[in-house]
């Protein structure tokens, strides 16, 4: 008798573990909103195919790889970081990404913004933005080769045009250690303008046009609207353009590969680049990691300096 | 019991005894099956090769049919330029299971580097005479096998230390499969043209010879270069950055007398050795190396602009276009040059050696390659790949290769076969083997020239410094030849942990 009421005490006193912990599930799935659900798959998919290599990649760092098989990787602690620290390719590398990556950025935000706002306000801007999409569509691989033989002295298009009207002479523009580089921002920038231009022209859209209209009537010239009305509104979209081609270009290595293949004498030998030829040519994986964790790190870091301006200007828009 | 009869009782007893000897004979046959069978046995299956995408492969590639028709296997080809084989090859090496039986190897920046991976030939032949050491396997074609140096005299001079031998001289890893030889192809129209008026001014002659200088030669670009408007530039070398460059540099070294690339310390030049020493450490080299620099960049006023970014296939395109009166490139270009639809100086073209240097050899580069097994591969795969290496390294598929496609023959034989038909000569109407009689000159009358290159296993980490300084210095970045040639030895030394 005594046992039977002890027993049937216990569930009021205390709640036996496996209750517990139900409830504890029920509560987390009960709060759990429903869409946190539907992206959980996705998510743990991303991380484990972000995340793993991310830390792999931190791990080769620190070792020596060795792919023959039966060797296994050698502990190095920080002798790759410190020959990478002390390799002045590394330096002459960063310095010509930030050339190639700064220009390419300020031209093909500069063409983008200004003939995304002439189409804006061009009737059949539409054609045109299909015309203007074109090079978009070509693979890089293929826009390389295409420069390759548009620029070839021997039989190219472009150099005979420029040669014929006396601009260029001296054979290849991809043959000139001054020009090299140059010419890859440029044909970069053929490519991918048309992208900058389809983000900024949907962010257009977006500009309400009584605004614009209340502006104009109150006096503004075309110059103060766009700076008082059209860019604010603009900013969130510049931002996404921007975020997109910087990193792009901070990992752009194709078009090198084809046409220049770093040379000629190291002009066009970005970070990227030698990055590639540490890893592909040389089969140092180790080294390899190494830059292009520090790469990583750099793009990284840029992109949340814009991520968090974007994320102020909206958070200010919000505000106000 | 019915009592046999005398012919049943003999038609039972040849039964019996037939039977019996039947298994010794068949153990017999197996054991020593004829050659057709030794080539037939994996009838039905496929080769894989991976090889570079330049005439030579192509030249066995179309003639790969003689090899189906010879064991019943088929070949299946991937080519590819030289950095793309490269990464390929590395890869499907450094992976542990290979999936191509037949590796192109290019001594540098190929073998030299990967040759570990790689199975040595002396598991199925003596590399003496070329007789097989598996009952299985046929001899290598065409070998004197009672010569007990058979197999090197069936093949080029010095082609098997090329393309063949890595650091350790009692092992070979593959056979000589094609030969990529440094010669002078020039105008014969500029120069006939040009010639007489130089002869006037200067009082000397216009011509490429054994005999003409490097020095020379600039007096007569620059002439071209005042006087001649039918060209675009004079000469034309291979300047483009990382490993064309660098063979430029090798080979004027070597003109300029300076040994195994300033590696004094390599013992033997043709093996090359894992541990190289320190680079231009004797201060006579590193003065001939400086000239070497100025001679470089001294070149470079006479030549195309373009040069900075050709290899050896862009130098030889320049030529075809009708860019350039003179260029030093690989022999194998000769049938493209003298295909009238491809290029306008086909029937123009004359061929020389390379000119001397100031101390007097004649120097070449040489890209002869051959063909290796990776070590991976089960003993099955790898008799496959060495049967193709055998049928394609053999006289009768070089051969085919060379008069029908582009192909460089590196039997000995063949060179026979084309003297025999009157080819080897300026004159003869096959203008294809044009390249082949400078070639024999050079090996047979200047093999001091013969300049491959030092064989280290880093070596693609040599190229990316030698390579990019050089380019730096003849584009003018790299202020004097005095501070090029110091990065470049410190940073080779660094390599190298002296």
């Amino acid at each position: 008798m005594s046992d039977q009421s002890q027993s049937a005490a216990q569930p009021i006193l205390a709640a036996p573990p496996a209750s517990r912990s139900l409830s504890l599930y029920r509560r987390v799935v009960e709060n759990t909103p429903w869409y946190v659900w539907w992206l959980a798959p996705a998510v743990i998919i991303l991380a484990g195919i972000t995340l793993f290599p991310f830390f792999w990649m931190i791990y080769m760092s620190f070792m020596k790889v060795r792919l023959a098989p039966g060797l296994s990787d050698l502990f190095v602690g920080w002798d790759n970081w410190a020959r990478m620290f002390d390799d002045p390719s590394i330096y002459q590398g960063w310095w010509l990404q930030f050339q190639y990556v700064g220009v390419s950025m300020v031209l093909q935000m500069g063409l983008g913004l200004g003939l995304a706002l002439m189409l804006n306000q061009t009737k059949g801007g539409s054609v045109l933005v299909m015309i203007f999409m074109i090079p978009m569509m070509v693979a890089p691989v293929v826009v390389g080769h295409l420069f390759n033989l548009l620029l070839n002295s021997s039989y190219g298009l472009y150099a005979w045009i420029l040669n014929t009207l006396g601009i260029y002479s001296k054979g290849s523009l991809l043959s000139n250690p001054d020009t090299a580089l140059w010419t890859i921002v440029a044909m970069d920038t053929w490519e991918w303008t048309p992208l900058i231009i389809l983000i900024l022209l949907a962010g257009l859209k977006s500009v309400p046009q009584d605004t614009v209209e209340a502006s104009h009537v109150d006096g503004s010239n075309p110059i103060q609207v766009f700076f008082n009305v059209t860019l604010p509104y603009l900013a969130p979209s510049l931002l996404i353009a921007f975020l997109l081609r910087f990193m792009d270009c901070m990992r752009f290595i194709d078009k090198i590969l084809i046409t220049t293949r770093g040379g000629p004498a190291e002009a066009t030998k970005t970070l990227p680049i030698y990055l590639y030829f540490k890893t592909f040519r040389e089969f140092n994986i180790s080294m390899g990691a190494t830059i292009g964790f520090t790469l990583l790190i750099a793009i990284i870091v840029c992109a949340m300096i814009a991520t968090n301006i974007l994320l102020a200007e909206k958070g200010g828009e919000d505000h106000a | 019991m019915k009592e046999m009869d005398r012919r049943t009782f003999i038609k039972w007893s040849a039964t019996a005894a037939g039977a019996a000897v039947m298994p010794l004979w068949i153990e017999k046959v197996l054991a020593n099956p004829t050659e057709a069978a030794k080539w037939q046995q994996f009838k039905g299956e496929t080769v894989k090769v991976l090889t570079e995408n330049t005439p030579p492969s192509l030249g066995i590639k179309a003639a790969s049919g003689q090899f189906t028709k010879l064991t019943g296997m088929k070949a299946e080809f991937t080519l590819d330029a030289m950095d793309a084989l490269k990464e390929k090859l590395f890869l499907d090496l450094r992976g542990g299971s290979p999936e191509y039986h037949v590796n192109y190897a290019q001594p540098r920046p190929i073998g030299c580097v990967v040759c570990d991976y790689w199975e040595p030939v002396n598991k199925f032949i003596d590399i003496n005479n070329g007789k097989s050491k598996m009952a299985d396997l046929p001899d290598v074609p065409a070998i004197d096998t009672k010569d007990p140096d058979g197999l090197r005299k069936a093949y080029l001079p010095k082609h098997f230390d090329s393309g063949c031998v890595y650091y350790d001289r009692s092992k070979l890893y593959g056979l000589p499969y094609d030969t990529a030889q440094g010669i002078m192809f020039f105008r014969k129209d500029i120069f006939a043209k040009y010639g007489p008026k130089y002869s006037d001014k200067t009082g000397k002659p216009f011509k490429l010879s054994v005999d003409t200088t490097w020095d020379d030669f600039y007096q007569m670009c620059l002439f071209l270069k005042k006087n001649c408007k039918e060209v675009d530039a004079p000469l034309g070398l291979h300047y483009a950055q990382n490993w064309p460059i660098a063979s430029e540099w090798a080979s004027f070294l070597t003109g300029f007398g300076v040994e195994k690339e300033g590696f004094a310390e390599i013992k033997d030049y043709f093996a090359g050795q894992r541990d190289p020493g320190p680079v231009f450490s004797r201060k006579e080299d590193y003065e001939k190396g400086l000239q070497v620099l100025e001679y470089l960049k001294k070149l470079l006023g006479v030549m195309h602009p373009d040069v900075m970014t050709w290899g050896w296939t862009g130098l030889g395109t320049a030529y075809a276009t009708g860019k350039l009166a003179v260029m030093r490139n690989c022999g194998e270009f000769c049938p493209y040059i003298e295909d009238p639809k491809a290029s306008v100086a086909a029937g123009k073209t004359g061929y020389e050696v390379v000119p001397k240097g100031p101390s007097g050899i004649n120097a070449y580069e040489i890209g002869a390659a051959g063909l290796s097994i990776p070590k991976a591969l089960p003993l099955k795969e790898q008799k496959k790949a060495w049967l193709f290496i055998m049928w394609a390294t053999g006289p009768k598929a070089q051969w085919e290769a060379f008069t029908k496609f582009y192909g460089t023959p590196v039997r000995t034989s063949n060179l026979e076969e084309a003297r025999a038909k009157g080819w080897l000569k300026p004159d003869s109407k096959f203008r294809k083997a044009q390249h082949l009689m400078v070639q024999e000159t050079e090996l047979k009358d200047h093999l001091p020239g013969f300049n491959t290159g030092p064989k280290i296993p880093t070596y693609s980490e040599y190229l990316d410094i030698v390579g990019g300084e050089l380019s730096k210095w003849v584009a003018g970045r790299t202020p004097t030849p005095k501070k090029c040639l110091d990065t470049m030895i410190e940073r080779v030394n660094k390599l190298h942990g002296h």
